[in-house]
């Protein structure tokens, strides 16, 4: 819903209309969806990949795939860029989980990361004050928001989350699952 | 503190539907479950819809990424690769999209097609997928189709009646993979971080894949990364088999190497974040163990 508010900050169905102009073949929409998110996407990326090389790699590969899809986007099951990041977020993971890259970890453009990008807490503080997602986060358990922060922004799988949280993997999918539907509750 | 332990609903519940669509959403399914529930998207458009809605709702949290600088490459090559995109069929009409775009080399290929061949896949919800494996879409007949005619592939109607043909057989599909066990590895190496004390297990498949998946976190100072080696035989030496920014499950690359056997020393070292400088272990050893057959 935040997504959709900050389509109406930038002009209406701007990503829409960039959408449709690719559908159409039109170069200039690529480039202006480029100028619009392409900073936020690599970040969106990287916080998966870790590698600023493949962050950029998978946003490359997610430009192509908007530009051959565009005609398929369905406007009535979510906004232009929440389908935009769904096709990144997707490439990204399955660059993390399917491809052994053991080629690309050298990576010259490595760059100090901050660390409060792999706080999920951090995360959270940086969600709308205003929006529905933070309130509805916040009335989670400290650590099962962690969980599903960490899911959602680091692609880890329920087996990488137990390792991280330290909590058997029956824990953890449990966790997830009931904070889901939670959240899915507070949000509706 | 944990909660009671709770099953998760059957998939083919209400509950269990929406469950799944979540967790495709959100990225946490991998293996067959993943491609089962994309297969699902693509042929029903309730549960894409399910999928739709749980993007929506957490969409936000791209947000919370920072802004990056793109680098001042980045827009003329996806530029140039939208050239190429611009000679397929469905465009502008040429016979044969995939033969001129396609990078020369294969990793390039594999990446090219990965990014591009999901055209060739009809998704009826127009819920975006991906290749599982990008290597599989260079394998013509692991999809039909899908590197030689991306334009009649593009094509809405005939989409969409393959879409409905394909309903009923992936139906079985989807049950069949939901309710299949995973394949079972035929070797497993547990690594100890100290005796009595798991940190990763290596499982080697009957298909000759190997992976690693963690069992803990592991410490990765900044700089630094996690080596994984194999000692199969003494006079050769470790070989490195895998490198990591941190501990995850990771696809093992064991190259030329001869089928794991049992005893088949694994372990993981700390070494510089592009891998050891001299080609063998240089760092501490993290963990380690032996691959023995499974029952």
């Amino acid at each position: 819903m935040q997504a959709r508010d900050r389509d109406a900050a930038t002009g209406g169905d701007e990503i829409e209309r960039l959408i449709a102009g690719c559908a159409a073949g039109d170069r200039r929409a690529v480039e202006r969806l480029y100028a619009i998110e392409a900073g936020r996407m690599i970040g969106v990326a990287e916080r998966i990949l870790r590698r600023r090389a493949l962050a950029e790699e998978a946003v490359q590969d997610c430009f192509v795939q908007v530009w051959r899809h565009a005609a398929r986007f369905d406007g009535a099951l979510g906004s232009g860029r929440t389908w935009i990041y769904a096709i990144l977020r997707n490439r990204a993971l399955n660059i993390l989980r399917n491809e052994s890259r053991t080629d690309l970890v050298e990576d010259p453009d490595r760059f100090d990361r901050p660390s409060e990008d792999e706080d999920p807490e951090a995360a959270v503080a940086r969600l709308s004050d205003a929006g529905a997602l933070r309130r509805c986060l916040e009335r989670l358990d400290p650590r099962r928001r962690a969980a599903v922060v960490l899911a959602y922004t680091q692609g880890l799988t329920h087996g990488e989350l137990a390792g991280r949280l330290g909590l058997p993997l029956g824990t953890v999918k449990s966790w997830i699952r009931r904070s889901l539907m939670s959240l899915k509750d507070c949000l509706e | 503190m944990t909660g009671a332990r709770e099953l998760p609903p059957p998939v083919g519940t209400p509950g269990g539907r929406d469950w799944l669509a979540a967790q495709m959403a959100i990225g946490l399914l991998d293996g067959p479950d993943q491609a089962a529930a994309e297969s699902l998207a693509e042929t029903d458009p309730a549960f894409a819809g399910l999928v739709a809605a749980w993007r929506r709702r957490l969409a936000e949290l791209d947000d919370t990424a920072a802004e990056r600088e793109p680098p001042a490459h980045l827009l003329p090559a996806i530029l140039a690769r939208l050239d190429a995109e611009a000679g397929t069929a469905d465009r502008a009409g040429a016979a044969d999209p995939a033969e001129s775009s396609r990078p020369a080399t294969v990793a390039g290929a594999a990446r090219a097609e990965a990014a591009s061949g999901q055209g060739d896949v009809p998704t009826a919800s127009a819920t975006p997928t991906d290749a599982q494996d990008p290597a599989a879409t260079l394998v013509p007949f692991s999809r039909p189709g899908a590197a030689r005619a991306g334009g009649r592939w593009n094509s809405v109607s005939l989409w969409r009646g393959a879409a409905a043909a394909a309903s009923l057989v992936a139906a079985v599909a989807l049950g069949t993979l939901l309710l299949a066990p995973k394949p079972r590895p035929e070797l497993v190496a547990v690594l100890l971080v100290e005796p009595g004390k798991p940190g990763a297990v290596v499982e080697a498949f009957a298909d000759g894949r190997v992976r690693l998946v963690p069992l803990q976190d592991l410490p990765v100072p900044a700089g630094r990364a996690l080596q994984v080696w194999t000692l199969r035989d003494r006079a050769q030496g470790p070989i490195s088999v895998g490198l990591m920014p941190r501990a995850r499950t990771l696809p093992l690359d064991l190259g030329t190497l001869p089928e794991t056997a049992p005893d088949q020393l694994f372990e993981i070292t700390l070494e510089p974040e592009t891998g050891s400088p001299t080609g063998r272990p240089t760092g501490p050893i993290l963990m380690k163990g032996l691959a023995a057959r499974t029952l």
